[in-house]
Order: structure tokens, then C-alpha cells, then sequence
């Protein structure tokens, strides 16, 4: 049951990365869509600047939760490297409940922010205004990821294979090496 | 509290956090929260404390990371994911390969040209170095090339990625230090040409003082007329591409924005040229039949790819943005600047310190977290010094060699980061002193061109400015 769980969790995070990456494509689209139109004297619709502005944080916020999950994110094995296999799991273990609490933490005050703001009939974005954003689209990512990261760093708090791997360098650079070195053996 | 305890109690949290093992995002959110507590926190009570604080970075950090600028990093990223992903960052590789006939060590220069080309294409050393390892070095090493001859090249162009455009990291050094990036972008070219050209006579001293280290083997004859045509066909297209952007951007016919998207829009239309019309031109039915299937799986890996890296490097933002208001809040940054201008050193002292600490910090740490913490202290600090080209000039000036340094440090043994990448793609036996040694005489050729430019700013400077 609770397997069922994690794996469909999986899947929903796996999604909003989907969409955050699809976004990144929609961004060169506008862009390229703005520009041209603006070069041949045409009107282009205004919100695409805004469109792509708020894209960062939704990116971010949307794709992060995967990237914890995947052990994706810049965090340097040093120490872990070095310690004893019990000692880096316990360490692990650890610095996954600081940082969920860390998560949860701004999970919870910037819901509060949102629920705040979206309350607030009268509160838009001042450094779009022509454009009347409601406030909190700016807020509602923040909630969200925070909370979907928490959830993540404290999963890896059970997991029996913690989120440091102990192999020395940055995760990050690992994960990026480890695909490129997939992609070779597809493509060969 | 003093700013110089504030200053250091940030400073040392975050270096603690992270050498622990916390995700770099994660200790910058955590101990800025806590310093934003103290400095916006003037409330009745935790509760409201947080909630001012947190409301507070919340706005900042929206505000810092929802600007136009910062669109070059997930470009110029999906540019690079779309070259390799489509093949034609292969392709290109091979047509290289082919063109530089029986030369001697013509495997070290092929890696050179084409880890310059790859690492500029793909804006990403780690990727670079991993690509050229596993491609090079086995093939090489099979030739009776010395280890010094293999894993140095590729070591060496590895860190090419950062200073050539289209690069990803360039525009996230401009966006953290709020300086033109287009200016910084353009400047980062005459000096990776002229550390792509040290590497190649380097290559050739060795080659020719001891041709042992590179033994001449014979491979299959290459009509002239062929290797120009592949030539013509398997690389000006790819490498006009990047024209095109640094172009632009030159000419200020675009944004660094807009050529980014134009760049990444170039790699599709190219690959659907190689892909598609060129075989069905040629009435290649099977490679017709396999374009969609194949274009779509490379479309949907290039997304995914860009959108990774470029959610890492927001978070990093993200992380930023939060530092630098905090210490500007907390008044730590006026301070530190009036107290490093306050001692009789030179500009040039001060460089050299920077150098050294950047040097240091790369062994340890990834070019995106030493950027978020050196480039708030950093550019404000040089700011306060006169190094006699005008303010415009210096700040480009400086963000090439902050390139450099983080290049350079990249490989500094025995804790640089590519040499880790190295030893992971490396055929089984090389042992971590040889990559080590290798890559010693490359980290040189880099430390010359950083003295000539300190000596020279004209090296980086003029480029950018010879238009408007």
C-alpha cells in the first residue's frame, strides 16, 4: 500500500517536472514568437513577457521536488565520502530532517502569505502593473514546492539508501555524468 | 552585533552546512531565514517574526528571479541539450576527426577542437569531460597515446565551457553581479580562442620534443576534396549557429535573451534538416520513416535536460538572491567594503587574493555554489578599486577572470572537480596521479592567459566594446 503510494507520488512529482520542462521549451517559443512579430511591426499579445517572468519560479518550483527525489540537487560528498557507511547513513539521515523541516518551515509561512493574498481582492503585482496579476500567483508556488521538497527530504529519512550516495564530488555533476554516459551506450 | 561577526556567523554556517553535506540551496535558505529573523523580525512573538521574515525574502527572491535576464541560462542550456540529443554535436566531432588527417597527435588536437566545439555547444564541462573521456581516451590510450597527452586535452577544454559562449554559467555570473550580459558573454570569446590555441602549440611542443608521448599511426587516406565538403557540411553549419548568437549580441540586432531562443530555434530547424530533408532528399525511406520517433524522443530529453540544469541554477538564484539582501540588510556588505578599501593595498593585491581564494574554493565546491557565495562580497569589493579602464570596462574585465579562476580551479589537483569526472570515465587502471599530472601543464597554460589578461585587459575588453 504505502509502495503503491510512493510510486504514484512518484509519478504526480515526475509530471510537474514534465510540465517544468515543457515550459522551458514554451519560454524559447515566446520569445521567439514576441520578437518576430515585434521586428515585422505586428501586435503581439502582451502577457508573454509576464508569461515568461513568472515561468522562473514556476519552473523551480515545479520541477525541485523531482530533483530532491533524484538526488539532483548541488550538495558536496565530502565528508560523507569519508565517514563510515552507518555513520554517513545517520548523517544522511539527518541533514534530510533538518531540510524538510527547513522546507516545511517556509512551506507553512508562505501558504499563509498566499492564503493572505489571495484574500486581498486589491493586492497585485506593482512590478507588472499594467498587466492587473493578482498577487498571489506569485505567492502560490512557493507553498507548493516548499511543501512537496519537505516531503521529499523527510522520505529520505526512511529510505534504506539515504539520499548521500558517499561517492566523493557533487551530486549534481554525478547525476549529469551518469546520463551523458547513458546516452552514449543508447546512441552507440 | 558587529557587521564583521554577522559577516562571518553567514559566512561560516553556510561553508559548515555545506561541507556537511546539505544541499548548497537548502544552507543558503536555512541560515538566511535565521539572519532575516533578527534583521526584519520586530514583532510581538516567534509567529509574527517569521511570517515578516519570511514574507519579506519571499517578495526579494520573487522580485530578484523573475526578470527577462536571466532567460539565456535555460537557452542556451536547451541549445546545447538539443545539439547532443539530435547527434549533431557527434556528427560534428567525427567530421573534426576526419579532417585532421595523419598530423601528429592529431587525436589531442581532435580533442581539443572538438572539446572546444562540444563544450562551447553544450555550455557544460562536466558533460564535456565526460563526453570526451569516454570517446577519447580508451581510442587513445589504445594508440599509445601517454596518459598526459589524453587526459590533459580533455581536462583543459573542459573548463572552455564556462568562457566561450553560448555559456550558461557566463550569464549567471552577469545576472548575480548585475553587470551586461551580453558585454560579458562577448568577452569571454578572444580569450577562450587564445586558451584553445595555447592548448593546441602546447600539444604540438610535446608532440614534437618527445614523440613517444604521441605515437604516428596510419589511418585511411582522406581526399581534400572530401574533408572540405565534410567540412563545409558536418561543421560550418553547426559552429554558424553559435555565430549567429554571438553575432547578435555583438551587434545589438538582439537581446542575449532573444539570440539564446533564436540559437535553440537554429539547433531544431538544423536538426530537422539533417534529419529529415537531407534523408528524404536523398530517398533514405528508412531514416524517414525513423525521423519522428527519433526527433521526439531527442525534443523531449533536450526539455528535460534544459529544465534540470536550469531548475539547479534557479534554486542557486534562488539561494542568491536571499544572501545578497540579506547582507545588504543587514548593512555587512557596505561595511566589509569600506573596511577592505580602508587598508593600503593595490587593486592587484586584492586580485590576487580573490584568485587565490576561488582557487581554494573550487576544490571543494561546485562553480555554481562559488559564485553565489563569492560574487555579493566580490564585485562589490572591486568596485572600490581603480584599475584605470573605466568602470564598464573593470566589471567585465573582472567577470572573465572570475570565469578563469573557477575554470582553473576546476581542475586544480588533488581536489578539482573534473579530475573526479575524469577518473570516473577513465578505462580502469589510470590512476588518480596521472589524471592529476595531466592536467597540471593545461591549468598552466590557463594561469598565463589569466596574467595576461590582468596585464592586457584589453584581451577581454576590447571585443565587447568595439560596438555599441
Amino acid at each position: 500500500m504505502l509502495k503503491n503510494i510512493d510510486v504514484f507520488w512518484g509519478k504526480v512529482l515526475a509530471v510537474f517536472m514534465g510540465v517544468a520542462a515543457v515550459y522551458v521549451a514554451l519560454i524559447m517559443i515566446a520569445i521567439v514568437y514576441a520578437s518576430a512579430f515585434r521586428f515585422f511591426g505586428l501586435a503581439y499579445n502582451q502577457y508573454t513577457f509576464p508569461f515568461i517572468e513568472y515561468g522562473f519560479i514556476f519552473i523551480l518550483f515545479l520541477g525541485s521536488p523531482w530533483l530532491v527525489r533524484n538526488r539532483g540537487h548541488v550538495y558536496i560528498e565530502i565528508l560523507t565520502a569519508a565517514l563510515s557507511e552507518r555513520h554517513r547513513r545517520s548523517l544522511s539521515r539527518f541533514i534530510c530532517f533538518v531540510s524538510g523541516l527547513v522546507c516545511l518551515l517556509w512551506a507553512w509561512y508562505t501558504w499563509l502569505l498566499f492564503v493572505e493574498r489571495f484574500e486581498d481582492t486589491m493586492a497585485f503585482d506593482e512590478l507588472r502593473a499594467q498587466f492587473d496579476i493578482p498577487l498571489w500567483v506569485s505567492t502560490i508556488p512557493f507553498p507548493i514546492g516548499f511543501f512537496m521538497m519537505a516531503v521529499e527530504f523527510f522520505r529520505f529519512t526512511v529510505l534504506s539508501e539515504p539520499m548521500h550516495t558517499g561517492l566523493a564530488g557533487v551530486a549534481s555533476d554525478r547525476i549529469e555524468l551518469e546520463d551523458t554516459q547513458r546516452d552514449l551506450r543508447e546512441s552507440n | 552585533m558587529e557587521w564583521y561577526w554577522i559577516l562571518s556567523l553567514l559566512l561560516g554556517s553556510i561553508l559548515i552546512l555545506m561541507f556537511v553535506g546539505v544541499p548548497v540551496g537548502i544552507a543558503f535558505i536555512a541560515v538566511n531565514s535565521i539572519a532575516a529573523f533578527f534583521i526584519y523580525g520586530r514583532f510581538e512573538g516567534l509567529d509574527a517574526n517569521l511570517s515578516a521574515s519570511i514574507g519579506q525574502l519571499t517578495d526579494n527572491a520573487f522580485g530578484n528571479m523573475t526578470i527577462f535576464a536571466i532567460v539565456p541560462i535555460p537557452m542556451f542550456l536547451l541549445m546545447g541539450e538539443l545539439f547532443f540529443h539530435t547527434g549533431l554535436a557527434k556528427r560534428m566531432f567525427n567530421a573534426i576527426e576526419n579532417l585532421m588527417g595523419r598530423a601528429p597527435a592529431r587525436l589531442s588536437y581532435v580533442t581539443v577542437a572538438g572539446g572546444t566545439a562540444f563544450a562551447t555547444l553544450s555550455g557544460s564541462s562536466m558533460g564535456s569531460t565526460a563526453l570526451l573521456g569516454t570517446l577519447m581516451v580508451p581510442e587513445m590510450t589504445e594508440r599509445g597515446y601517454k596518459k598526459s597527452m589524453s587526459i590533459g586535452p580533455i581536462l583543459g577544454t573542459g573548463g572552455l565551457a564556462m568562457l566561450i559562449p553560448p555559456s550558461a554559467l557566463a550569464v549567471l555570473l552577469g545576472t548575480l553581479a548585475e553587470i551586461d550580459i551580453g558585454k560579458l558573454l562577448i568577452a569571454g570569446v578572444v580569450p577562450g580562442l587564445i586558451l584553445a590555441c595555447m592548448y593546441a602549440v602546447l600539444i604540438y611542443l610535446r608532440a614534437t620534443l618527445d614523440p613517444s608521448v604521441a605515437p604516428v599511426y596510419e589511418i585511411k587516406y582522406i581526399q581534400w576534396s572530401k574533408r572540405i565538403m565534410t567540412f563545409l557540411t558536418d561543421v560550418v553549419p553547426m559552429v554558424s549557429v553559435i555565430f549567429m548568437v554571438i553575432l547578435l549580441i555583438m551587434f545589438g540586432v538582439a537581446t542575449p535573451s532573444e539570440s539564446a531562443a533564436y540559437g535553440s530555434l537554429g539547433v531544431v530547424i538544423l536538426s530537422l534538416i539533417y534529419l529529415f530533408i537531407i534523408p528524404l532528399l536523398q530517398g533514405d525511406k528508412a531514416k524517414v520513416r525513423v525521423f519522428w520517433p527519433t526527433f521526439q524522443v531527442a525534443l523531449w530529453k533536450s526539455m528535460w535536460g534544459a529544465g534540470r540544469v536550469t531548475i539547479i541554477a534557479l534554486m542557486i538564484l534562488f539561494g542568491s538572491s536571499l544572501f545578497s539582501n540579506v547582507l545588504a540588510a543587514s548593512g555587512s556588505s557596505v561595511k566589509l567594503i569600506q573596511w577592505v578599501t580602508g587598508f593600503e593595498v593595490s587593486g592587484f593585491v586584492m586580485l590576487l587574493i580573490m584568485f587565490g581564494i576561488l582557487l581554494l574554493l573550487g576544490m571543494f565546491m561546485d562553480q555554481l555554489a562559488m559564485m553565489l557565495l563569492t560574487v555579493p562580497i566580490f564585485f562589490p569589493i572591486m568596485a572600490g578599486f581603480d584599475f584605470g579602464m573605466g568602470p564598464d570596462r573593470q566589471v567585465i574585465w573582472f567577470g572573465v577572470i572570475m570565469l578563469l579562476a573557477m575554470e582553473i580551479s576546476f581542475t586544480t589537483p588533488p581536489f578539482g572537480l573534473l579530475l573526479f569526472v575524469m577518473q570516473g570515465v577513465c578505462p580502469p587502471g589510470t590512476r588518480f596521479s596521472e589524471i592529476c599530472m595531466a592536467a597540471i601543464p593545461f591549468m598552466m597554460c590557463a594561469i598565463f592567459l589569466v596574467a595576461m589578461i590582468v596585464i592586457f585587459p584589453n584581451i577581454a575588453t576590447w571585443l565587447p566594446f568595439i560596438t555599441k
